[in-house]
């Protein structure tokens, strides 16, 4: 595992290059996915929405398993620097959430007619943001740090299990109740329209990648020079 | 190992006996809650009898969130949870006994007053039935994530907020399936389904959550 020091010229390095790949995918996505509709039998413009609201509902939820893979991987082996990544993601993963839910309202409300349908999809992107709200807020309420590392890390592993489990529950539970209420019915993506939102995807991640690098080259200056200072 | 849990046991359930203004707090608080929906609201009784589920499970989901302070603070304020970490005995056992005597104290009361606080919203006999079921599956399930969440916040100077931050996320679920299952047997579809997952969330819980709130302690108070 790399010190934190090693990390700093590590992400340095790595963040130019997967930059210019997130502009490059994104673009890609945007311009196949802007020029025909997205997805089969859907108004334009609400098709459209769907080019952000997929990509992001999927690396929000992909940003958290990683971050609770960090933080497992904190806890078991005790370094710094795991612990250090579960702060630098948390808040892109927050920010993608909030953008996954109120772009999913957008097309809920295309699709079905009320912003809020209460399907999986949204009730589970909604605690996600909950959680993500809790990771980033406990070293701003918890002042010893180790201890807030820590914490994060326990939230992290035991919120994504949870929150896959509540997924895939509720995910039971609508099919189940599908013939009682009027749900919202997934999109079936063209074949083109499939590629574009691959290729969002893949350059949102991209974009998520460089942000939490930058974060955490910010985040290794602030706490090894305060360790250095011995002002923690 | 049964002679700690049971000792355990005993002696959180004394030492609530002996505090009594905490349990009755939190019954208090779920029963004043629960009284000014009807006020707020107004009396029409097919509103009041769609929303009775989802509002007597959120009011038990806060009385139980304002109970949870209580389970570590006091022996960790005296010492002794020190010594039951640094003990021999395992850690999780004596979790476990913490978290069943927080729910006889504040969960189990709030089973018992919810029919009576249902009559209020003029519910039928099958849905209370229903209710009180979802309740006693849901309650422990709420003090064992409670654990969780008070284990990792002993001691934190913003701990309230923490707290509820900490849990809320994970407590939706258990009230979903809770007033769903009761909003389910109304319409007719029959909340078993709600229940067999309320049930389902407990037997993880009941493995998983006293295993995380010992991790929780031990974190808390290296």
């Amino acid at each position: 595992m790399l010190t934190p020091v090693a990390a700093h010229r590590l992400a340095g390095l790595l963040i130019r290059p997967v930059a210019w790949g997130a502009g490059l995918f994104c673009l890609v996505g945007l311009f196949l996915g802007l020029i025909e509709p997205v997805a089969d039998g859907d108004p334009a413009v609400m098709s459209k929405v769907l080019l952000v609201s997929i990509p992001a509902t999927w690396v929000s939820v992909l940003l958290f398993l990683t971050l609770a893979f960090w933080a497992a991987l904190g806890l078991i082996l005790e370094l710094r620097l795991p612990y250090l990544l579960v702060q630098a993601v948390a808040p892109t993963g927050g920010m993608f959430t909030f953008l996954a839910l109120w772009t999913g309202a957008i097309w809920s409300k295309g699709a079905t007619g009320v912003w809020w349908s209460g399907d999986a999809r949204q009730v589970a992107e909604l605690m996600l943001l909950f959680l993500y709200v809790t990771v980033v807020g406990i070293p701003v309420l918890v002042s010893d740090s180790r201890r807030a590392d820590r914490m994060m890390a326990v939230l992290a592993v035991f919120g994504a299990a949870y929150v896959v489990l509540l997924f895939f529950a509720m995910q039971w539970w609508q099919v189940a109740q599908s013939d009682a209420l009027a749900g919202e019915v997934p999109p079936t993506l063209s074949a083109q329209g499939g590629i574009a939102v691959l290729s969002m995807t893949i350059g949102l991640w991209m974009y998520a990648t460089v942000a939490a690098l930058m974060r955490l080259r910010q985040i290794i200056l602030e706490r090894e020079l305060a360790s250095w200072n011995n002002t923690e | 190992m049964l002679r700690i849990f049971n000792c355990i046991l005993r002696r959180d359930l004394l030492i609530a006996y002996r505090r009594k203004s905490d349990v009755l707090t939190g019954l208090i608080f779920f029963v004043i809650v629960v009284s000014l929906f009807p006020l707020g609201v107004g009396p029409e009784p097919n509103q009041l009898r769609q929303m009775a589920p989802g509002i007597l499970w959120v009011a038990a989901l806060l009385a139980a969130m304002l109970s949870l302070g209580r389970m570590f603070s006091f022996d960790y304020l005296d010492g002794t949870l020190e010594q039951m970490i640094a003990g021999a005995a395992p850690l999780g056992i004596i979790v476990s006994a913490k978290i069943l005597a927080h729910w006889l104290v504040s969960g189990l009361p709030l089973v018992v007053i919810a029919p009576v606080l249902g009559i209020m919203f003029d519910l039928p006999g099958e849905s209370l039935r229903i209710l009180v079921i979802s309740l006693i599956i849901g309650t422990p399930v709420l003090s064992l994530i409670g654990a969780v969440g008070a284990a990792l916040t002993i001691g934190v100077r913003g701990g309230g907020v923490l707290i509820s931050l900490l849990i809320l996320p994970l407590y939706v679920p258990v009230l979903i399936f809770g007033a769903g299952g009761v909003g389910a047997q109304a319409s007719g579809m029959g909340g078993d389904a709600h229940l067999m997952l309320l049930g389902a969330f407990l037997a993880l819980s009941l493995l998983f959550a006293p295993l995380a709130a010992a991790i929780g302690l031990r974190i808390s108070l290296e």
